[in-house]
Protein backbone atom coordinates (compact mmCIF):
# COMPACT_ATOMS: atom_id res chain seq x y z
CA UNK A 1 0.00 0.00 0.00
CA UNK A 2 2.83 2.37 0.88
CA UNK A 3 4.34 1.63 -2.52
CA UNK A 4 1.17 2.90 -4.15
CA UNK A 5 0.81 5.94 -1.96
CA UNK A 6 4.51 6.81 -1.71
CA UNK A 7 6.76 7.31 1.26
CA UNK A 8 5.10 7.50 4.70
CA UNK A 9 6.66 10.77 5.79
CA UNK A 10 4.41 12.58 8.25
CA UNK A 11 3.22 10.63 11.29
CA UNK A 12 -0.28 11.14 12.63
CA UNK A 13 0.93 13.17 15.60
CA UNK A 14 2.97 15.47 13.34
CA UNK A 15 0.00 15.99 11.04
CA UNK A 16 -2.37 16.76 13.91
CA UNK A 17 0.20 19.10 15.45
CA UNK A 18 0.80 20.82 12.11
CA UNK A 19 -2.83 21.57 11.39
CA UNK A 20 -3.65 22.62 14.95
CA UNK A 21 -0.61 24.90 14.96
CA UNK A 22 -1.64 26.30 11.56
CA UNK A 23 -5.17 26.95 12.82
CA UNK A 24 -3.81 28.60 15.96
CA UNK A 25 -1.47 30.85 13.94
CA UNK A 26 -4.30 31.89 11.61
CA UNK A 27 -6.60 32.69 14.55
CA UNK A 28 -3.80 34.59 16.27
CA UNK A 29 -3.11 36.58 13.12
CA UNK A 30 -6.79 37.34 12.51
CA UNK A 31 -7.45 38.42 16.09
CA UNK A 32 -4.15 40.33 16.14
CA UNK A 33 -5.05 42.19 12.96
CA UNK A 34 -8.48 42.96 14.44
CA UNK A 35 -6.83 44.39 17.54
CA UNK A 36 -4.27 46.45 15.66
CA UNK A 37 -6.54 47.83 12.95
CA UNK A 38 -9.60 48.43 15.07
CA UNK A 39 -10.67 51.40 12.96
CA UNK A 40 -11.04 49.24 9.85
CA UNK A 41 -12.20 45.88 11.19
CA UNK A 42 -15.18 45.02 13.32
CA UNK A 43 -15.72 41.26 12.97
CA UNK A 44 -15.19 40.92 16.73
CA UNK A 45 -15.38 43.47 19.53
CA UNK A 46 -12.03 44.57 20.86
CA UNK A 47 -12.66 42.69 24.10
CA UNK A 48 -13.61 39.49 22.24
CA UNK A 49 -10.55 39.79 20.01
CA UNK A 50 -8.23 40.20 23.00
CA UNK A 51 -9.81 37.27 24.87
CA UNK A 52 -9.60 35.08 21.75
CA UNK A 53 -6.00 36.10 21.10
CA UNK A 54 -4.98 35.26 24.67
CA UNK A 55 -6.84 31.92 24.72
CA UNK A 56 -5.44 30.77 21.38
CA UNK A 57 -1.97 31.95 22.41
CA UNK A 58 -2.14 29.60 25.37
CA UNK A 59 -3.08 26.70 23.08
CA UNK A 60 -0.28 27.71 20.73
CA UNK A 61 2.24 27.61 23.58
CA UNK A 62 1.04 24.15 24.66
CA UNK A 63 1.31 22.90 21.07
CA UNK A 64 4.83 24.32 20.82
CA UNK A 65 5.85 22.59 24.04
CA UNK A 66 4.39 19.32 22.69
CA UNK A 67 6.34 19.76 19.44
CA UNK A 68 9.60 20.42 21.26
CA UNK A 69 9.26 17.48 23.66
CA UNK A 70 8.14 15.01 20.99
CA UNK A 71 10.95 16.05 18.65
CA UNK A 72 13.51 15.81 21.44
CA UNK A 73 12.31 12.36 22.50
CA UNK A 74 12.06 10.97 18.97
CA UNK A 75 15.30 12.58 17.82
CA UNK A 76 13.45 14.18 14.90
CA UNK A 77 14.85 17.51 16.00
CA UNK A 78 18.10 16.52 14.26
CA UNK A 79 16.29 16.98 10.94
CA UNK A 80 16.43 20.74 11.51
CA UNK A 81 20.23 20.81 11.58
CA UNK A 82 22.97 19.66 9.25
CA UNK A 83 26.70 19.95 8.70
CA UNK A 84 27.42 23.69 8.55
CA UNK A 85 30.25 23.09 6.07
CA UNK A 86 27.93 21.57 3.46
CA UNK A 87 24.87 23.59 4.36
CA UNK A 88 25.70 26.76 2.45
CA UNK A 89 26.73 25.03 -0.84
CA UNK A 90 23.60 22.90 -0.59
CA UNK A 91 21.46 25.99 0.04
CA UNK A 92 22.94 27.62 -3.06
CA UNK A 93 22.23 24.46 -5.04
CA UNK A 94 18.63 24.36 -3.78
CA UNK A 95 18.17 28.07 -4.44
CA UNK A 96 19.46 27.66 -7.96
CA UNK A 97 16.92 24.88 -8.48
CA UNK A 98 13.98 27.10 -7.43
CA UNK A 99 15.25 30.09 -9.41
CA UNK A 100 16.36 28.31 -12.58
CA UNK A 101 16.34 24.51 -12.68
CA UNK A 102 12.68 24.15 -11.77
CA UNK A 103 11.61 26.05 -14.88
CA UNK A 104 13.73 23.75 -17.06
CA UNK A 105 12.30 20.61 -15.50
CA UNK A 106 15.56 19.70 -13.79
CA UNK A 107 15.38 17.18 -10.93
CA UNK A 108 15.07 18.47 -7.36
CA UNK A 109 18.59 18.21 -5.86
CA UNK A 110 17.11 17.12 -2.54
CA UNK A 111 15.72 13.62 -2.08
CA UNK A 112 13.16 13.35 0.71
CA UNK A 113 13.61 10.61 3.31
CA UNK A 114 11.99 10.27 6.75
CA UNK A 115 15.25 11.45 8.33
CA UNK A 116 15.88 14.21 5.77
CA UNK A 117 12.43 15.66 5.26
CA UNK A 118 13.65 19.16 4.63
CA UNK A 119 15.81 20.48 1.84
CA UNK A 120 18.63 22.83 2.94
CA UNK A 121 16.54 25.98 2.45
CA UNK A 122 13.62 24.46 4.34
CA UNK A 123 16.00 23.34 7.06
CA UNK A 124 17.32 26.86 7.65
CA UNK A 125 13.86 28.43 7.35
CA UNK A 126 12.18 25.98 9.73
CA UNK A 127 15.07 26.13 12.19
CA UNK A 128 14.82 29.94 12.24
CA UNK A 129 11.05 29.65 12.59
CA UNK A 130 10.96 27.05 15.35
CA UNK A 131 14.01 28.12 17.36
CA UNK A 132 14.15 31.90 16.89
CA UNK A 133 11.02 33.51 15.46
CA UNK A 134 8.28 31.57 17.27
CA UNK A 135 10.08 31.53 20.65
CA UNK A 136 10.68 35.29 20.33
CA UNK A 137 7.05 35.74 19.37
CA UNK A 138 5.90 33.67 22.34
CA UNK A 139 8.26 35.52 24.69
CA UNK A 140 7.15 38.96 23.52
CA UNK A 141 3.51 37.83 23.68
CA UNK A 142 3.92 36.55 27.23
CA UNK A 143 5.64 39.81 28.17
CA UNK A 144 2.73 41.83 26.77
CA UNK A 145 0.23 39.45 28.36
CA UNK A 146 1.71 39.66 31.83
CA UNK A 147 2.94 43.22 31.64
CA UNK A 148 0.37 44.54 34.06
CA UNK A 149 2.12 42.62 36.82
CA UNK A 150 5.49 44.27 36.28
CA UNK A 151 4.50 47.40 34.40
CA UNK A 152 6.77 49.73 36.31
CA UNK A 153 9.76 47.49 35.61
CA UNK A 154 9.04 46.89 31.93
CA UNK A 155 11.85 49.28 31.04
CA UNK A 156 14.16 46.28 31.50
CA UNK A 157 12.78 44.98 28.19
CA UNK A 158 12.82 48.44 26.61
CA UNK A 159 9.25 49.36 27.41
CA UNK A 160 5.84 48.29 26.15
CA UNK A 161 6.32 49.88 22.77
CA UNK A 162 9.58 48.04 22.10
CA UNK A 163 8.06 44.70 23.15
CA UNK A 164 5.04 45.40 20.97
CA UNK A 165 7.27 46.34 18.04
CA UNK A 166 9.03 42.97 18.26
CA UNK A 167 5.68 41.16 18.50
CA UNK A 168 4.10 42.97 15.56
CA UNK A 169 7.18 42.80 13.34
CA UNK A 170 7.47 39.04 13.91
CA UNK A 171 3.77 38.74 13.04
CA UNK A 172 4.52 40.33 9.68
CA UNK A 173 7.43 37.88 9.25
CA UNK A 174 5.03 35.01 10.00
CA UNK A 175 2.56 36.23 7.39
CA UNK A 176 5.48 36.52 4.96
CA UNK A 177 6.38 32.92 5.80
CA UNK A 178 2.78 31.78 5.25
CA UNK A 179 2.72 33.39 1.80
CA UNK A 180 5.96 31.72 0.74
CA UNK A 181 5.08 28.42 2.45
CA UNK A 182 1.63 28.40 0.87
CA UNK A 183 3.17 28.83 -2.55
CA UNK A 184 6.11 26.46 -2.20
CA UNK A 185 3.88 23.54 -1.21
CA UNK A 186 2.44 23.72 -4.72
CA UNK A 187 5.84 22.85 -6.20
CA UNK A 188 5.46 19.10 -5.61
CA UNK A 189 4.80 16.37 -8.13
CA UNK A 190 1.38 17.93 -8.54
CA UNK A 191 0.25 21.31 -7.13
CA UNK A 192 -1.63 19.55 -4.29
CA UNK A 193 0.82 16.70 -3.63
CA UNK A 194 2.51 18.29 -0.58
CA UNK A 195 -0.81 19.46 0.83
CA UNK A 196 -2.26 15.95 0.55
CA UNK A 197 0.90 14.52 2.11
CA UNK A 198 0.25 16.57 5.22
CA UNK A 199 -3.28 15.13 5.30
CA UNK A 200 -2.69 11.40 4.72
CA UNK A 201 1.00 11.29 5.56
CA UNK A 202 2.33 9.84 2.29
CA UNK A 203 4.83 11.76 0.23
CA UNK A 204 4.67 11.30 -3.54
CA UNK A 205 8.19 11.38 -4.87
CA UNK A 206 8.90 13.73 -7.66
CA UNK A 207 9.64 11.75 -10.77
CA UNK A 208 13.25 12.75 -10.45
CA UNK A 209 13.54 11.67 -6.82
CA UNK B 1 -8.61 124.60 42.39
CA UNK B 2 -11.44 124.77 39.90
CA UNK B 3 -14.80 123.10 40.30
CA UNK B 4 -13.93 120.08 38.13
CA UNK B 5 -10.75 119.36 40.09
CA UNK B 6 -12.69 119.70 43.32
CA UNK B 7 -15.34 117.25 42.10
CA UNK B 8 -12.66 114.78 40.96
CA UNK B 9 -11.01 114.73 44.37
CA UNK B 10 -14.40 114.49 46.01
CA UNK B 11 -15.25 111.45 43.90
CA UNK B 12 -11.93 109.77 44.71
CA UNK B 13 -12.53 110.26 48.41
CA UNK B 14 -16.00 108.78 48.06
CA UNK B 15 -14.72 105.76 46.14
CA UNK B 16 -11.91 105.18 48.66
CA UNK B 17 -14.35 105.48 51.54
CA UNK B 18 -16.73 103.04 49.88
CA UNK B 19 -13.98 100.50 49.28
CA UNK B 20 -12.84 100.82 52.89
CA UNK B 21 -16.35 100.28 54.17
CA UNK B 22 -16.78 97.31 51.87
CA UNK B 23 -13.50 95.86 53.06
CA UNK B 24 -14.41 96.35 56.70
CA UNK B 25 -17.82 94.79 56.21
CA UNK B 26 -16.47 91.84 54.26
CA UNK B 27 -13.93 90.90 56.92
CA UNK B 28 -15.51 87.96 58.70
CA UNK B 29 -16.65 88.60 62.15
CA UNK B 30 -14.84 85.50 63.28
CA UNK B 31 -11.31 84.71 62.28
CA UNK B 32 -10.19 81.13 61.60
CA UNK B 33 -7.75 81.36 64.48
CA UNK B 34 -10.64 81.83 66.86
CA UNK B 35 -12.28 78.62 65.62
CA UNK B 36 -9.02 76.75 65.90
CA UNK B 37 -8.72 77.59 69.57
CA UNK B 38 -11.12 74.71 70.13
CA UNK B 39 -11.13 72.79 66.87
CA UNK B 40 -7.40 72.29 66.69
CA UNK B 41 -7.64 70.44 69.97
CA UNK B 42 -8.14 66.71 69.54
CA UNK B 43 -9.76 66.57 72.95
CA UNK B 44 -12.67 68.74 71.84
CA UNK B 45 -15.85 66.71 72.05
CA UNK B 46 -19.53 67.46 71.77
CA UNK B 47 -21.26 68.41 74.95
CA UNK B 48 -24.48 67.34 73.31
CA UNK B 49 -25.17 65.20 70.31
CA UNK B 50 -28.01 65.24 67.85
CA UNK B 51 -26.80 62.14 66.12
CA UNK B 52 -23.76 63.64 64.45
CA UNK B 53 -20.67 61.59 64.96
CA UNK B 54 -18.17 63.53 62.92
CA UNK B 55 -15.00 64.65 64.60
CA UNK B 56 -14.77 68.23 65.75
CA UNK B 57 -11.03 68.21 65.34
CA UNK B 58 -9.64 70.06 62.33
CA UNK B 59 -6.03 69.49 61.35
CA UNK B 60 -5.07 73.07 60.68
CA UNK B 61 -1.82 72.10 58.97
CA UNK B 62 -3.77 70.05 56.42
CA UNK B 63 -6.45 72.71 56.12
CA UNK B 64 -3.78 75.22 55.23
CA UNK B 65 -2.82 72.97 52.29
CA UNK B 66 -6.39 72.89 51.07
CA UNK B 67 -7.76 74.66 48.05
CA UNK B 68 -10.22 76.57 50.22
CA UNK B 69 -7.50 78.01 52.41
CA UNK B 70 -5.52 78.88 49.29
CA UNK B 71 -8.54 80.89 48.19
CA UNK B 72 -8.78 82.59 51.61
CA UNK B 73 -12.06 80.97 52.52
CA UNK B 74 -12.82 81.38 56.21
CA UNK B 75 -14.58 78.82 58.43
CA UNK B 76 -17.65 81.01 58.76
CA UNK B 77 -17.93 81.47 55.02
CA UNK B 78 -19.21 77.91 54.94
CA UNK B 79 -20.50 77.61 58.50
CA UNK B 80 -22.43 80.76 57.85
CA UNK B 81 -24.95 80.50 60.64
CA UNK B 82 -22.27 81.49 63.12
CA UNK B 83 -22.11 85.22 62.72
CA UNK B 84 -20.87 86.24 66.13
CA UNK B 85 -18.89 84.34 68.67
CA UNK B 86 -17.81 85.57 72.04
CA UNK B 87 -15.28 83.10 73.29
CA UNK B 88 -16.28 83.85 76.86
CA UNK B 89 -20.00 83.46 76.54
CA UNK B 90 -20.93 81.80 73.21
CA UNK B 91 -18.70 78.71 73.41
CA UNK B 92 -19.62 75.99 72.88
CA UNK B 93 -21.71 77.32 70.05
CA UNK B 94 -25.03 75.61 69.15
CA UNK B 95 -24.62 72.03 68.10
CA UNK B 96 -27.19 72.25 65.35
CA UNK B 97 -25.29 74.18 62.77
CA UNK B 98 -26.86 74.40 59.38
CA UNK B 99 -25.47 71.84 56.89
CA UNK B 100 -22.84 73.37 54.69
CA UNK B 101 -24.16 73.76 51.17
CA UNK B 102 -21.26 73.57 48.77
CA UNK B 103 -23.60 74.47 45.90
CA UNK B 104 -23.73 78.05 47.18
CA UNK B 105 -20.33 78.51 45.60
CA UNK B 106 -20.04 75.43 43.38
CA UNK B 107 -23.36 75.86 41.64
CA UNK B 108 -22.45 74.19 38.34
CA UNK B 109 -21.02 71.18 40.14
CA UNK B 110 -24.13 71.05 42.32
CA UNK B 111 -26.40 71.14 39.27
CA UNK B 112 -24.45 68.34 37.57
CA UNK B 113 -24.57 66.28 40.75
CA UNK B 114 -28.36 66.52 40.85
CA UNK B 115 -28.44 64.23 37.81
CA UNK B 116 -25.92 61.71 39.06
CA UNK B 117 -26.51 58.20 40.31
CA UNK B 118 -24.92 59.24 43.59
CA UNK B 119 -27.53 61.93 44.17
CA UNK B 120 -30.33 59.61 43.09
CA UNK B 121 -29.23 57.10 45.71
CA UNK B 122 -31.10 59.36 48.10
CA UNK B 123 -34.28 57.76 46.81
CA UNK B 124 -33.04 54.52 48.33
CA UNK B 125 -32.32 56.16 51.64
CA UNK B 126 -28.62 56.74 51.03
CA UNK B 127 -27.47 60.33 51.21
CA UNK B 128 -24.08 61.01 49.72
CA UNK B 129 -22.92 64.50 50.52
CA UNK B 130 -20.11 66.27 48.73
CA UNK B 131 -17.77 65.68 51.62
CA UNK B 132 -18.19 61.91 51.33
CA UNK B 133 -15.82 62.13 48.38
CA UNK B 134 -14.14 65.50 48.86
CA UNK B 135 -13.52 65.46 52.62
CA UNK B 136 -14.68 68.25 54.87
CA UNK B 137 -11.79 70.55 55.26
CA UNK B 138 -8.96 69.21 53.17
CA UNK B 139 -10.23 69.40 49.59
CA UNK B 140 -7.17 69.94 47.47
CA UNK B 141 -6.27 70.70 43.87
CA UNK B 142 -6.72 67.56 41.82
CA UNK B 143 -5.40 68.76 38.49
CA UNK B 144 -1.98 67.23 39.13
CA UNK B 145 -3.42 64.15 40.85
CA UNK B 146 -2.61 60.80 39.29
CA UNK B 147 -5.10 58.08 38.37
CA UNK B 148 -4.19 56.31 41.57
CA UNK B 149 -4.69 59.40 43.70
CA UNK B 150 -7.97 60.26 42.02
CA UNK B 151 -9.52 56.80 42.27
CA UNK B 152 -8.16 55.99 45.73
CA UNK B 153 -9.35 59.30 47.06
CA UNK B 154 -12.79 58.98 45.56
CA UNK B 155 -14.28 55.94 43.85
CA UNK B 156 -12.46 53.26 45.83
CA UNK B 157 -13.78 54.62 49.10
CA UNK B 158 -17.02 52.82 48.28
CA UNK B 159 -16.53 50.75 45.14
CA UNK B 160 -14.51 47.61 44.54
CA UNK B 161 -13.83 47.57 40.79
CA UNK B 162 -12.64 43.96 40.89
CA UNK B 163 -16.20 42.85 41.64
CA UNK B 164 -17.28 44.14 38.26
CA UNK B 165 -15.59 44.63 34.90
CA UNK B 166 -15.38 40.90 34.25
CA UNK B 167 -15.81 41.62 30.54
CA UNK B 168 -12.85 44.00 30.47
CA UNK B 169 -9.55 42.59 29.22
CA UNK B 170 -6.50 43.72 31.15
CA UNK B 171 -8.48 44.96 34.11
CA UNK B 172 -5.43 45.81 36.17
CA UNK B 173 -3.80 47.76 33.35
CA UNK B 174 -6.97 49.76 32.84
CA UNK B 175 -7.35 50.42 36.55
CA UNK B 176 -3.71 51.52 36.78
CA UNK B 177 -3.68 53.89 33.86
CA UNK B 178 -7.23 54.99 33.16
CA UNK B 179 -9.25 57.09 35.56
CA UNK B 180 -12.64 55.52 36.38
CA UNK B 181 -14.45 58.59 35.07
CA UNK B 182 -12.96 58.14 31.58
CA UNK B 183 -15.52 55.40 30.97
CA UNK B 184 -18.09 56.40 33.57
CA UNK B 185 -18.86 60.03 32.75
CA UNK B 186 -20.63 61.51 29.79
CA UNK B 187 -18.76 61.44 26.49
CA UNK B 188 -18.83 65.25 26.30
CA UNK B 189 -16.46 65.62 29.24
CA UNK B 190 -13.01 66.15 27.71
CA UNK B 191 -10.41 63.45 28.27
CA UNK B 192 -6.67 63.89 28.05
CA UNK B 193 -3.41 62.01 28.42
CA UNK B 194 -0.99 63.06 31.11
CA UNK B 195 2.60 61.95 30.71
CA UNK B 196 4.43 61.16 33.93
CA UNK B 197 8.13 60.57 34.23
CA UNK B 198 9.28 57.35 35.88
CA UNK B 199 12.77 57.46 37.37
CA UNK B 200 14.40 54.06 36.93
CA UNK B 201 17.02 54.73 39.59
CA UNK B 202 14.67 55.96 42.28
CA UNK B 203 12.03 53.47 41.13
CA UNK B 204 9.19 55.95 41.41
CA UNK B 205 7.24 58.49 39.43
CA UNK B 206 8.63 62.00 39.81
CA UNK B 207 6.27 64.83 40.62
CA UNK B 208 6.58 67.89 38.43
CA UNK B 209 8.64 69.68 41.04
CA UNK B 210 10.95 66.70 41.46
CA UNK B 211 11.49 66.51 37.71
CA UNK B 212 12.33 70.22 37.59
CA UNK B 213 14.78 69.75 40.44
CA UNK B 214 16.50 66.93 38.55
CA UNK B 215 16.80 69.17 35.51
CA UNK B 216 18.01 72.02 37.73
CA UNK B 217 15.40 74.36 36.32
CA UNK B 218 12.13 75.99 37.33
CA UNK B 219 8.65 76.26 35.87
CA UNK B 220 9.34 79.29 33.68
CA UNK B 221 12.66 78.03 32.39
CA UNK B 222 11.16 74.58 31.72
CA UNK B 223 8.61 76.08 29.33
CA UNK B 224 11.40 77.77 27.39
CA UNK B 225 13.52 74.64 27.59
CA UNK B 226 11.02 72.37 25.87
CA UNK B 227 8.88 74.68 23.74
CA UNK B 228 11.78 75.93 21.70
CA UNK B 229 9.75 77.48 18.90
CA UNK B 230 7.32 79.09 21.34
CA UNK B 231 4.19 77.78 19.61
CA UNK B 232 2.84 76.38 22.94
CA UNK B 233 2.83 72.80 21.57
CA UNK B 234 5.67 70.38 22.17
CA UNK B 235 6.42 68.80 18.82
CA UNK B 236 8.12 65.46 18.20
CA UNK B 237 11.52 67.12 17.76
CA UNK B 238 11.03 69.19 20.92
CA UNK B 239 10.10 66.01 22.80
CA UNK B 240 13.29 64.42 21.46
CA UNK B 241 15.21 67.39 22.82
CA UNK B 242 13.54 67.06 26.22
CA UNK B 243 14.36 63.34 26.42
CA UNK B 244 17.97 64.12 25.48
CA UNK B 245 18.09 66.88 28.10
CA UNK B 246 16.83 64.46 30.76
CA UNK B 247 19.50 61.94 29.80
CA UNK B 248 22.16 64.65 29.85
CA UNK B 249 21.09 65.47 33.40
CA UNK B 250 21.97 61.89 34.33
CA UNK B 251 18.38 60.83 34.92
CA UNK B 252 17.43 57.38 33.73
CA UNK B 253 13.77 56.83 33.05
CA UNK B 254 10.94 57.29 30.63
CA UNK B 255 7.49 58.71 30.25
CA UNK B 256 4.40 56.73 31.17
CA UNK B 257 0.94 57.92 30.28
CA UNK B 258 -2.39 58.07 32.07
CA UNK B 259 -5.82 58.79 30.66
CA UNK B 260 -7.75 61.30 32.76
CA UNK B 261 -10.80 63.51 32.56
CA UNK B 262 -10.83 67.28 32.70
CA UNK B 263 -12.19 68.40 36.03
CA UNK B 264 -15.17 70.25 34.63
CA UNK B 265 -18.44 70.35 36.64
CA UNK B 266 -19.99 67.58 34.53
CA UNK B 267 -17.60 64.99 35.98
CA UNK B 268 -20.07 64.91 38.87
CA UNK B 269 -22.83 63.66 36.55
CA UNK B 270 -22.17 59.94 36.68
CA UNK B 271 -25.36 58.28 35.55
CA UNK B 272 -26.60 54.79 36.21
CA UNK B 273 -25.97 52.64 33.13
CA UNK B 274 -24.06 55.49 31.55
CA UNK B 275 -20.67 53.80 31.55
CA UNK B 276 -19.32 53.15 28.11
CA UNK B 277 -18.23 49.68 27.03
CA UNK B 278 -17.17 50.84 23.61
CA UNK B 279 -13.46 50.06 23.46
CA UNK B 280 -13.19 52.18 20.32
CA UNK B 281 -13.53 55.27 22.51
CA UNK B 282 -9.83 54.78 23.17
CA UNK B 283 -8.68 51.92 20.95
CA UNK B 284 -9.10 53.83 17.75
CA UNK B 285 -6.43 55.84 15.94
CA UNK B 286 -8.72 58.87 15.74
CA UNK B 287 -9.95 58.73 19.33
CA UNK B 288 -10.50 62.24 20.64
CA UNK B 289 -9.30 61.07 24.04
CA UNK B 290 -5.76 61.48 22.77
CA UNK B 291 -6.16 64.88 21.15
CA UNK B 292 -4.91 66.54 24.30
CA UNK B 293 -1.61 65.32 25.65
CA UNK B 294 0.11 67.11 28.51
CA UNK B 295 3.06 67.07 30.81
CA UNK B 296 1.67 68.44 34.07
CA UNK B 297 3.99 70.09 36.55
CA UNK B 298 2.71 70.90 40.02
CA UNK B 299 3.57 73.92 42.17
CA UNK B 300 4.01 73.75 45.93
CA UNK B 301 0.50 75.10 46.50
CA UNK B 302 -1.05 72.38 44.35
CA UNK B 303 -1.64 74.54 41.31
CA UNK B 304 -0.23 73.35 38.01
CA UNK B 305 1.44 74.23 34.76
CA UNK B 306 0.38 72.15 31.79
CA UNK B 307 2.58 71.78 28.76
CA UNK B 308 0.72 70.54 25.73
CA UNK B 309 2.31 68.02 23.39
CA UNK B 310 1.59 67.09 19.84
CA UNK B 311 -0.54 63.94 19.61
CA UNK B 312 2.01 62.23 17.38
CA UNK B 313 4.37 62.04 20.37
CA UNK B 314 2.15 59.25 21.74
CA UNK B 315 3.02 57.08 18.75
CA UNK B 316 6.74 57.54 19.21
CA UNK B 317 9.44 55.67 21.06
CA UNK B 318 9.87 58.67 23.38
CA UNK B 319 6.74 57.48 25.19
CA UNK B 320 7.75 53.86 25.56
CA UNK B 321 5.45 52.96 28.40
CA UNK B 322 2.16 54.18 27.05
CA UNK B 323 0.76 52.02 24.34
CA UNK B 324 -2.93 51.80 23.54
CA UNK B 325 -3.62 48.95 21.15
CA UNK B 326 -5.03 50.14 17.86
CA UNK B 327 -4.63 53.75 18.82
CA UNK B 328 -1.05 54.82 19.45
CA UNK B 329 0.59 52.25 17.24
CA UNK B 330 3.84 52.93 15.41
CA UNK B 331 2.63 53.58 11.86
CA UNK B 332 6.03 53.12 10.24
CA UNK B 333 6.08 49.54 11.50
CA UNK B 334 2.99 48.75 9.43
CA UNK B 335 4.62 50.32 6.39
CA UNK B 336 7.70 48.11 6.84
CA UNK B 337 5.49 45.05 7.40
CA UNK B 338 3.34 45.92 4.40
CA UNK B 339 6.50 46.25 2.31
CA UNK B 340 7.67 42.83 3.46
CA UNK B 341 4.36 41.23 2.46
CA UNK B 342 4.42 43.06 -0.85
CA UNK B 343 7.88 41.65 -1.58
CA UNK B 344 6.63 38.16 -0.65
CA UNK B 345 3.60 38.40 -2.91
CA UNK B 346 5.67 39.91 -5.70
CA UNK B 347 8.19 37.05 -5.46
CA UNK B 348 5.42 34.44 -5.47
CA UNK B 349 3.65 36.16 -8.36
CA UNK B 350 6.87 36.40 -10.36
CA UNK B 351 7.75 32.74 -9.76
CA UNK B 352 4.20 31.66 -10.57
CA UNK B 353 4.22 33.66 -13.81
CA UNK B 354 7.54 32.13 -14.85
CA UNK B 355 6.19 28.72 -13.94
CA UNK B 356 3.21 29.19 -16.25
CA UNK B 357 5.35 30.78 -18.94
CA UNK B 358 7.81 27.85 -18.95
CA UNK B 359 5.19 25.12 -18.69
CA UNK B 360 5.48 24.16 -22.38
CA UNK B 361 9.26 24.24 -22.17
CA UNK B 362 9.20 21.74 -19.28
CA UNK B 363 6.73 19.48 -21.16
CA UNK B 364 8.92 19.54 -24.24
CA UNK B 365 12.10 18.82 -22.27
CA UNK B 366 10.34 15.98 -20.43
CA UNK B 367 9.15 14.43 -23.70
CA UNK B 368 12.64 14.72 -25.16
CA UNK B 369 14.05 13.07 -22.04
CA UNK B 370 11.46 10.25 -22.20
CA UNK B 371 12.18 9.80 -25.90
CA UNK B 372 15.89 9.62 -25.09
CA UNK B 373 15.22 6.92 -22.49
CA UNK B 374 13.23 4.81 -24.97
CA UNK B 375 15.99 5.08 -27.52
Amino acid sequence: MSEEKGLYLHTLSVRIWHWLQALAIILLLLSGIRIRFSERLSFLTMAQAVHLHNAVALIFILLSVFWLLSHLVSGAIAGYFSNPLTLIPNMVKQGRYYAWGYFRGEPNPHTVTPKRKFNPLQQVTYAALMFIILPAQVASGIALWTLEHFHEHSFILGGIRVIDTVHVFLSYVLVFFLIIHGYLITLGKTPTAHLKAMIHGYHEHDEAE
Amino acid sequence: MDYDQYMMIDRKILVALSLWLLAVCSVPAIDNDECMVCHEDKETVRSESEGMRDELFVDNARFEQSVHHANEIQCVDCHSDIVELDLDSDVPHPVSLKRVTCEDCHSDEGEAYQHSVHRKAKGKGVTIHCHACHEYHYASHLDAATVSERKNGFCLKCHDPDKFHGWLPRKKTHFQHVECAVCHVHVDVPRYVDLRFYDNNEKKFLSGMELLAKLETDHDAFAELIDRDGDTIISMSEMAHLVKRIKTAGVSGTFHGEVLVDLVPDVHKIERGGASRDCNNCHHPESSNFDNVYITLNHADGSIDRHRLSREVLGSYYVNHFYVMGSTRVRVLDKIGGGLLFVGLLGVGFHCALRLFTMNLRRRLRKEEEAGRHE
